[in-house]
């Protein structure tokens, strides 16, 4: 092989790695912006993306590195950096927007179904290792606190906070029949039946349909919810 | 400019009077530093804006395919790049404020058509839906819950009085 080939080919490998970086970077982007979206919507919590938010955390741990290096010798510098470090800041503040609302709502959900979730071994599954402590420790405290408060003074067969007797559930649960607006992805084979309704999803629509009926479809993405 | 590695994106080298495609984002904030000009959109000028107006008018069933967040992309370039736009600014706002006047009044009346299984709203941007979208939940949950507490009224109604564990089928 001829040097100049390798240098060829070193160029055209380096230019196919940066071209799939783009690439990721922006799948990424999209993938958070659908997952911030749908949990926003969806009346249930969903699962945790853990590579996918791992993914963004580190390129913002890259990015706030740059700006503190940047910075501190800002004095010496040109304009171009400012313009630069202005650029990225202002990115970091985007991404960082979404990301926190797309937790919050988690929390959110977390705080209102705690009971509901700590019953199911399989919704706990879709928490997050740090999510999972965060409603372990909450739940630890309002329980603790309630009792401290009143629930030590009611008579004893009053005292649980999960009891389902009585025609009335304590526990918190989320609302699958509530209606939520889908846009169709992919095809999907089965048909829909609400009572004597048969709905056929057609990619690319939009429709507005209780949860229940396309959440099978939401898990596996092929309708996403907007 | 040297390019620069975001969190979202790459951004090329940038050379003065080269046309490059870049997020909305970053174009605005080098628009407001006077470093660029806007290339406006496929969609947002006189002729194509009269057609999807056309098409809303003539076709009452269904919307014209604009963008997932035109309303959002015109105003901002309203605002921010009115300069680089070729065509009448003023005009153009009319024809957008138009678009979406009308797109809502058939929003609104295919909101009749609302029942407690599904209603299909094709090309309806993310706005327009966020617009609709507590009125229209509200009234459908509200649906699927008196049909739900019609039927099994029903049921109990033939089941006379019966316990709510026994089979309903077999009473039926």
């Amino acid at each position: 092989m001829e040097f100049d080939d390798i240098l060829e080919e070193f160029e055209r490998e380096t230019r196919s790695h940066k071209y799939n970086e783009v690439e990721v970077k922006r799948s990424d982007f999209q993938e958070l912006q659908n997952a911030w979206i749908s949990e926003r919507m969806c009346p249930e919590l969903l699962d945790y993306k853990q590579s996918l938010i791992d993914r963004i955390l580190s390129r913002i741990r890259v990015q706030i590195e740059f700006i503190e290096m940047n910075s501190i010798e800002l004095q010496t510098t040109e304009r171009d950096i400012k313009l630069q470090l202005m650029i990225i800041e202002s990115e970091l503040d985007r991404v960082n927007f979404i990301l926190r609302s797309y937790l919050r709502t988690r929390l959110s959900k977390v705080d209102k179904f705690t009971i509901f979730i700590r019953n199911d071994e399989d919704l706990v599954q879709r928490l997050s290792p740090a999510e999972t402590q965060y409603m372990e420790s909450h739940f630890r405290a309002l329980i603790d606190l309630y009792n401290s408060l009143f629930l030590s003074q009611l008579p004893e067969q009053l005292q649980a906070l999960d009891d389902t007797g009585g025609g009335i559930s304590m526990i918190e649960e989320p609302d699958l029949d509530r209606p939520v607006f889908v846009k169709v992805i992919n095809d999907t084979i089965e048909t829909i039946v609400i009572g004597e309704e048969e709905i056929d999803l057609i990619p690319g629509s939009i429709y507005l349909i209780r949860y229940s009926a396309v959440q099978r479809f939401v898990y596996n993405q092929d309708v996403l919810l907007i | 400019m040297n390019g620069i590695e975001l969190i979202t994106d790459n951004i090329p080298s940038i050379r003065a009077m080269q046309r490059l495609s870049v997020p909305l984002w970053f174009a605005l904030i080098l628009k407001r530093q006077n470093k660029c000009s806007l290339v406006p959109p496929d969609w947002l000028n006189l002729k194509s804006l009269q057609d999807f107006y056309q098409y809303e008018v003539n076709e009452l069933t269904s919307f014209a395919k604009l963008p997932n967040n035109w309303l959002e992309q015109s105003k901002l370039i309203f605002e921010y790049a009115s300069d680089d736009i070729n065509d009448e600014v003023y005009k153009l706002k009319s024809l957008v404020q138009d678009l979406k006047e009308i797109r809502m009044i058939k929003v609104q009346k295919g909101l009749q058509l609302i029942n407690e299984s599904h209603l299909q709203l094709d090309n309806l941007s993310l706005l327009e839906i966020n617009e609709i979208r507590p009125f229209v939940v509200e009234i459908m949950g509200k649906l699927t819950s008196l049909d739900k507490s019609t039927s099994t009224g029903m049921e109990q109604d033939e089941m006379q009085y019966g316990d709510n564990d026994g089979d309903i089928e077999d009473d039926l």
